[in-house]
């Protein structure tokens, strides 16, 4: 049974995978696309076959968005930087996963009063490297298999402007510049054993903050990929 | 023999300024315009048309702002602007150097058949 949302939504992805047209681009050429079925309707055709003529008419995407490329290579190249920049974000984000579990098992030597901590510091480099596997675990079976629609619609829409994603890197670095300078200043002014466990502390509220940006940027990119499509879609004229 | 792909590009820019020059309109509206005036002859590649307005935006020949249509969903309108109505003066002016050349050329030329 032809539907066409379904259709058009399979249409968009093979559009979506090109990063040269933004979302702005792709809705502009749904919205012809609706216009065009709708007008072939109203001269007679099915919805299935004004659906196949509308979308060989707009052309295929390869070379819709390499028109797009040429048009603004500003664009594709802002794009790209802003990628670059999420990857950053995402080994940071890492790095102080595994900061704070090394720092966690530091705090503990302390605490039972073991001189020498070794133990306690490859268990706590274990712990991050297990934690690292299971977020790249958890990362590929967003990826093959797709979040709950729900919880992905609601992570994309703080993701979903321009703005929203340079303010969402923005808060990220300044939570850790914030986090390193106040913890620098602790041990550095008391010394004590009050000032681990702030140093402690503070490397875990890192930790539970670098999670969720590293979630956020993660179900960004599930959300670019695309839902699997059913039905072919005809892109030759 | 359909138009070739050189004459249709060529011709993509001073179209659609045209088009703008008339007053405001949407992707959709401008290819069926064509469409009409052409007798059908000139079929764009649909997709195509979109890039040429990204491109004269960016330039600055053109503008164009998300309004809600009659369909209930949005639609993105053009409008010309003052550096566009400029290029499409010296459009203008050249593709009628060009027909008056073609023109006395195929006056002058003896009958083939």
């Amino acid at each position: 049974m032809f539907d066409l949302n379904d259709s058009i939504r399979c249409w968009r992805s093979a559009f979506s995978q090109h990063e040269e047209c933004s979302a702005e681009d792709v809705q502009e050429l749904e919205s012809h696309l609706r216009e065009e079925v709708a007008a072939l309707e109203r001269s007679g055709l099915s919805e299935q076959e004004a659906f196949s003529v509308s979308v060989s008419r707009l052309g295929p995407p390869d070379e819709v968005c390499g028109e797009y490329a040429k048009a603004d290579p500003g664009q594709l190249w802002g794009h790209r930087i802003y990628w670059m920049a999420a990857g950053v974000v995402c080994w940071l984000s890492v790095r102080s996963l595994l900061n704070a579990l090394g720092a966690l098992a530091a705090g503990m030597t302390l605490l039972l009063g073991v001189r020498h901590g070794v133990a306690f510091r490859i268990a706590g480099v274990a712990a991050g490297l297990c934690s690292l596997s299971a977020l790249v675990w958890c990362a590929w079976a967003c990826y093959s298999r797709g979040l709950p629609q729900g919880i992905v619609s609601r992570l994309t829409a703080l993701t979903a402007t321009r703005t929203r994603r340079v303010a969402c890197i923005v808060g990220f670095l300044a939570v850790r510049m914030s986090a390193w300078v106040t913890s620098l200043l602790l041990v550095r002014r008391f010394r004590t054993f009050e000032a681990v466990n702030a140093y402690v502390s503070i490397a875990l509220i890192r930790t539970v903050l670098s999670v969720a940006f590293l979630v956020v940027i993660v179900v960004f990119v599930v959300s670019q990929a695309g839902r699997r499509c059913g039905s072919a879609v005809p892109t030759t004229r | 023999m359909p138009q070739s792909r050189e004459l249709v590009a060529a011709s993509a820019t001073p179209m659609v300024l045209s088009i703008l020059n008339r007053g405001e309109s949407y992707g959709y509206a401008i290819i069926q315009e064509v469409r009409r005036l052409s007798d059908s002859e000139i079929e764009w590649t649909d997709g195509m048309l979109y890039p040429v307005l990204r491109r004269l935006e960016k330039q600055g020949l053109v503008r164009s702002e998300w309004r809600p249509a009659e369909t209930g969903k949005k639609r993105r309108y053009y409008w010309i602007e003052k550096p566009g109505r400029t290029v499409l003066r010296e459009h203008q002016r050249q593709w009628l150097v060009a027909h008056r050349v073609l023109s006395k050329l195929w006056e002058q030329a003896p009958c083939l058949t």
